[in-house]
């Protein structure tokens, strides 16, 4: 082995990297992942619109902002309830007309 | 400085920079996959984004991000042992054509769109066929320089060269059986 790759393999850190790992969950759940992006285009798109911030779109939705900004990150495997609560607080139309019963 | 092995056969490694939760090659592909902060990114830029790209749709420019993202992660991922990382990293300056001791690097996205790619990985030469990854960034504009985010990229880049050469990770033998590595005897 080189000296150089000597040096690196002893200055590791302690934990290895989990890119692998996080990498093979994005392209494991890529089916779900784009809905979920989906959403979060629609939500920002609405929330621009209307000029509502992460805080106030937190207490519309009863949650926390920290909740809020994982969400819109857009790799949230989000429940029916949080798609709900982000139709009444942003009065959008995520999933309510696909699913209305005719 | 410390480091985390990418690929276990050493050959890509990434540099995890202190008070930051997870190595800068980890953290590159979760910043290109999170929807508001490249949303954030595009506000920020769009005048970069308009006039070297034509794009004025933020919304747009995030998709592709995160499309050419996601190939370029499925391309890491599917790295077979015997391909030649050569292949993949090209020299920081596209007017370099010799090599150089820890020369500075970038690999791109395939371009899969009406314009060429604009993420980059960033690293150094190690040896013929390693690499250690220093960061990355989203690049709308020609020169590194035009721009802080790019800039402290470049910056980066430099501080893990001099810090390596300050440890004396290459000494005269090293040097010499690089050269000799270079020029195939």
């Amino acid at each position: 082995m080189s000296k150089a790759l000597d040096y690196l393999e002893a200055h590791q850190s302690p934990t290895p990297s989990r890119w692998r790992e996080h990498a093979q969950w994005r392209r494991d759940n890529e089916h779900w992942l784009i809905y979920s992006r989906e959403i979060t285009f629609r939500v920002l798109r609405a929330m621009d619109e209307n000029a509502v911030t992460q805080n106030e779109l937190a207490k519309r939705m009863g949650c926390t902002q920290q909740y809020v900004s994982n969400l819109l990150k857009g790799n949230s495997n989000m429940t029916l309830e949080t798609i709900s609560r982000l139709e009444s607080a942003l009065g959008l139309d995520l999933i309510k007309t696909a699913l209305t019963p005719a | 400085m410390i480091f985390e092995k990418i690929l276990d056969d050493q050959r890509l490694w990434a540099v995890h920079y202190e008070g930051e939760e997870e190595n800068c090659f980890d953290r590159l592909f979760s910043l290109w996959n999170d929807v508001n902060g490249l949303k954030s990114f595009f506000m920020e830029n769009l005048s970069d984004l308009a006039s070297y790209f034509h794009i004025t749709d933020v919304y747009k420019a995030v998709r592709e991000t995160i499309t050419e993202a996601r190939q370029l992660e499925c391309l890491m991922l599917d790295i077979a042992p015997e391909a030649n990382l050569d292949l993949l990293f090209r020299h920081l300056e596209n007017s370099r054509f010799a090599e150089m001791l820890l020369g500075r690097e970038k690999a791109y996205g395939k371009g899969e769109f009406s314009h060429p790619s604009w993420l980059r990985i960033y690293a150094i030469r190690i040896e013929p066929g390693v690499y250690l990854v220093t960061g990355g960034a989203i690049k709308l504009t020609e020169k590194m320089v035009q721009r802080s985010h790019t800039l402290a990229e470049l910056a980066k880049m430099e501080n893990v060269r001099n810090f390596l050469l300050d440890q004396g990770v290459f000494d005269l033998d090293g040097l010499n059986d690089y050269i000799d590595n270079e020029q195939g005897t």
